[in-house]
């Protein structure tokens, strides 16, 4: 027999989808709207006709993007510390949280707190810069983009808190049958813990995608930048005004701005979807067994 | 146990923090060193002559002077903080940097920075002791001064014979005091021009305002009121409200209005502080500083943007909007009138951006007020931004290559040769000169206004023309920058106004710096609040004014005024007034 849903139930779904559609159009109105200036004429979008679709449909921008060498430059240095950064980030990751979620070891009431210190007080912008650039001597080094920060404390929980849910017994039964630590880490954790590592790596790879802090304050010459600073430039550009009698004002048209925008986020969007079934087992997870 | 574990956490912690402080209070004493040393080598040098080249200085191994080459015989590199603009981003194969090395035999080795986050990178540079030896484009070296990392260039510009002549042909000593810092001596070495020019202020619809039958030819002698008329009749002939749609959510046009009106005004999230400052008046009578925000000055200024508001006439999206909004209402021709510079205008033309035909856009002279029909440029007057020199140079370099650098800037930054090179390239290359020295950009190079269409641009392919390089200089480099348009707008400038009495400055040390900061964060942030409120009739500018006063005071200002005129009481021996 079917059971007929409930008329409140009935009408909290048509509500539930009607305010979801509505979400749905407010996080996509931004994208939308990114992409048709892109498409558009600078003419049209500097007198602000354009809303949802292109006005004066041209791909001038795109041409004129592609055709500068600098583009493609930022665009693989920006792949390079992308895959070497989370390669890092997420190996590191494990490693550290792995230990820590052996509650039996000795020193771990030590190293737990040391390492949520972390989370709520830093030593500062200089200290950092000076930390990175002099004692470490990683000034405008692609290590000094990929190593501070490699490993995020909040990530670093989340899996610890993830290793934590394993059952205790898959270990010992590998230990009895004579696997070491590493052994039983490499073969038999990691193994069960894709889902974690999925979510850690579409973590990390956004936040280093998007990154440019690093960057900005560590490197030195242009060559290494990723893209992330370049759209940092161009947008900011527009909202700063200098005040002076030398002044010279962004003249970077707005179609270039978002096409840019396009074109750098339009990979780490694609990644999404591929991810997504991980991301969600990852979270919650981690989340329930805290 | 859990609490003895974070105790010791804690301690440790600070165990590093303290060893941090110690390694740098040891490196600023080593700093004060430094400079004291500098101190008696400039003093020593001071007898000497130090412009020309003698026969004596022929052996070291370069050659300067009063508008001769810097070339030197070795190829020297030196480091570079650079501003990287993103109207022209940076290239290695700019011919400015090939061009440099021809002719002084010098390269960069630069550390190029996103001119949107200059000042962070700086700061943290300069802070850590690792900067390059020049950084130019710094427009307040106050910030670093206290670091003990940079140079008090004031000690050592005699060894600099360009900038020298710059400073006695233009008299420029009174407005290098507006510089110096608290021990009487300045850190940064500015741009100069010979005279004032450009800035800000109103791009209005000419062909609107004639049709309305507003008499154009007076505009230069226009005070606010008489741009009120001619607004009033722009709005009765349109039958349109909100003609005035503003970008700089109106701090720009507030700080124009405010020069003229004799106080302060104007503070912006888009565009930051373009003259609300610290309410600061200095009255040339009574020798002495005055706060002006409190003013029937101020009430009467506030009174003009009210009646603007309350008639329709002023956009209340002034206040909200982005620019990019304000512009697109101006190109769309929805509104008619619009602050900006001449390049935010040479851009508008060049681009095409207005959707009207037959747009006639004019640029206003800034209008007149009470106080008299001044000049409204940066509140700096002929100063620039400038180059602050970091002690890694001397450090390094040791004295005498430290000197040489100088002398590197000196011919670079301040002679004339140095001048063009940077603004308009190579002769013969970039650019003709005719008899009279006549500069014509070849007609293949595009240049701010200057052959529009064409398929090359002087800054963006060839790296001239730049703000790292090209400001400041004398009245023909100055000119040779305009297009006949601009030139026109400023002869009307100079024409009809006056300039304005430099302030003198603050020279407030480290402490009272910070005094004086804690009164005016939180005050000047009223006061803006406040002058909007007034401006759009949340507050009555009448019935609320007492109470506005009393606040004021109640958040420092009486205070605050009577520390800076302590402060300039004891510093007037510094200052000479």
């Amino acid at each position: 027999m079917k059971i007929k849903p409930s008329k409140g139930y009935r009408t909290f779904q048509v509500v539930n989808t009607i305010l979801m559609i509505l979400v749905i159009i407010i996080t996509l109105y931004p994208f939308v709207y990114l992409v048709a200036q892109s498409f558009s004429s600078d003419v049209a979008v500097s007198s602000g006709r354009v809303t949802v679709f292109p006005i004066d449909f041209s791909l001038e921008t795109y041409k004129y993007i592609l055709r500068d060498n600098s583009f493609f430059k930022f665009y693989g240095n920006t792949i390079f510390y992308s895959v070497v950064g989370t390669a890092i980030s997420v190996f590191g990751t494990a490693i550290l949280a792995y230990p820590l979620s052996k509650s039996k070891l000795r020193l771990n009431k030590f190293f737990t707190p040391f390492v949520v210190f972390t989370m709520y007080f830093t030593g500062g912008m200089i200290p950092n810069y000076i930390l990175v650039t002099q004692w470490l001597g990683l000034a405008d080094s692609i290590w000094a983009v990929v190593l501070p920060g490699a490993i995020s404390t909040f990530n670093l929980l989340l899996m610890k808190s993830f290793f934590t849910g394993l059952p205790e017994e898959l270990e010992e039964a590998a230990a009895m049958d004579g696997m070491g630590v590493y052994g039983v880490f490499v073969k038999i954790i990691l193994p069960l813990s894709k889902p974690i590592l999925a979510t850690m790596t579409l973590f990390y790879l956004v936040g280093m995608w998007n990154e440019w802090f690093g960057p900005f304050l560590y490197l030195e010459s242009r060559d290494k930048w990723p893209i992330a600073l370049w759209v940092r430039q161009l947008v900011e550009g527009a909202n700063q005004v200098d005040i002076g009698s030398t002044a010279e004002a962004s003249s970077v048209q707005a179609t270039l701005k978002s096409a840019t925008m396009v074109l750098t986020s339009l990979p780490i969007i694609c990644v999404y979807p591929f991810v997504q079934k991980y991301f969600v087992q990852g979270m919650t997870m981690g989340a329930v067994k805290g | 146990m859990k609490k003895r574990l974070a105790a010791l956490t804690m301690a440790l912690v600070m165990a590093g923090t303290l060893t941090a402080c110690g390694g740098g209070s040891e490196s600023a004493s080593g700093g004060k060193g430094e400079t004291s040393a500098a101190d008696a080598a400039s003093s020593e040098a001071a007898g000497t002559d130090a412009a020309g080249t003698d026969a004596a200085e022929n052996d070291l191994g370069y050659e300067y002077g009063e508008d001769v080459t810097f070339h030197s015989d070795e190829p020297v590199q030196y480091t570079m903080m650079f501003s990287d603009h993103e109207n022209y981003p940076m290239k290695d194969d700019w011919r400015i940097w090939s061009a440099i090395e021809e002719k002084a035999n010098v390269t960069f080795k630069l550390t190029s920075v996103a001119r949107t986050d200059y000042n962070a990178k700086v700061t943290a540079a300069v802070n850590s002791g690792s900067a390059p030896y020049i950084v130019p484009k710094i427009y307040d070296s106050k910030p670093y001064e206290d670091s003990g990392q940079i140079i008090a260039v004031s000690d050592w510009v005699q060894y600099m014979p360009n900038y020298q002549k710059q400073v006695k042909e233009w008299g420029m000593e009174e407005d290098l005091k507006q510089m110096l810092a608290s021990d009487g001596k300045y850190y940064r070495l500015p741009g100069m021009w010979e005279s004032v020019a450009g800035g800000y202020s109103l791009i209005i619809r000419k062909d609107v305002f004639e049709a309305a039958g507003v008499d154009m030819s007076k505009e230069a002698e226009w005070t606010w009121e008489d741009f009120y008329d001619a607004l009033k009749k722009v709005q009765e002939h349109t039958g349109k409200d909100n003609i005035w749609s503003d970008q700089f959510q109106l701090g720009c046009a507030m700080n124009l209005a405010a020069n003229v009106y004799g106080v302060k005004a104007g503070n912006s999230a888009d565009g930051g502080d373009w003259g609300l400052q610290d309410g600061m008046k200095f009255d040339f009578e009574k020798n002495e500083f005055y706060f002006a925000d409190t003013t029937e000055d101020y009430k009467e200024f506030l009174k003009y943007f009210n009646k603007l508001y309350k008639e329709g006439i002023l956009d209340p999206e002034t206040f909200t909007q982005d620019s990019q909004q304000a512009q697109a209402k101006f190109f769309r021709g929805d509104s008619y009138v619009l602050s900006s510079n001449y390049q935010i205008l040479s851009d508008i033309q060049s681009q095409n951006k207005m959707q009207v035909e037959d747009a006639d856009l004019y640029f206003m002279t800034t209008p007149s007020g009470p106080k008299g029909n001044l000049k409204v440029s940066s509140a700096a007057g002929r100063l620039e931004n400038g180059i602050v020199i970091t002690k890694n140079a001397l450090d390094d370099l040791g004295e005498e290559g430290f000197i040489k650098m100088l002398r590197f800037i000196d011919w670079l930054w301040y002679s004339d040769e140095g001048h063009e090179l940077t603004q308009w390239g190579v002769e013969g290359e970039t650019y003709t000169k005719d008899d009279k020295g006549n500069i014509t950009l070849n007609s293949d190079i595009y240049f701010n206004g200057f052959n529009p269409g064409a398929s090359k641009q002087l800054n963006v392919d060839y790296g001239f023309g730049g703000g790292v390089f090209a400001y400041g200089g004398n009245v023909d480099i100055q000119l040779s920058k305009f297009t006949d348009a601009e030139k026109e707008w400023n002869e009307r400038i100079n024409a009809n106004k006056v300039n304005q009495q430099l302030t003198p400055p603050v020279l407030a040390d480290e402490m009272q710096k910070e005094d004086l900061n804690l009164i005016k964060v939180s005050l000047m942030d009223y006061v803006n609040t406040a002058a909007l409120e007034f401006i759009t009739g949340k507050r009555d500018i009448d019935k609320d004014w007492d109470s506005y006063v009393s606040d004021c005071e109640s958040k420092g200002s009486t205070k605050y005024t009577d520390q800076v005129n302590e402060i300039f009481n004891d510093t007037k021996d510094i200052l000479g007034m």
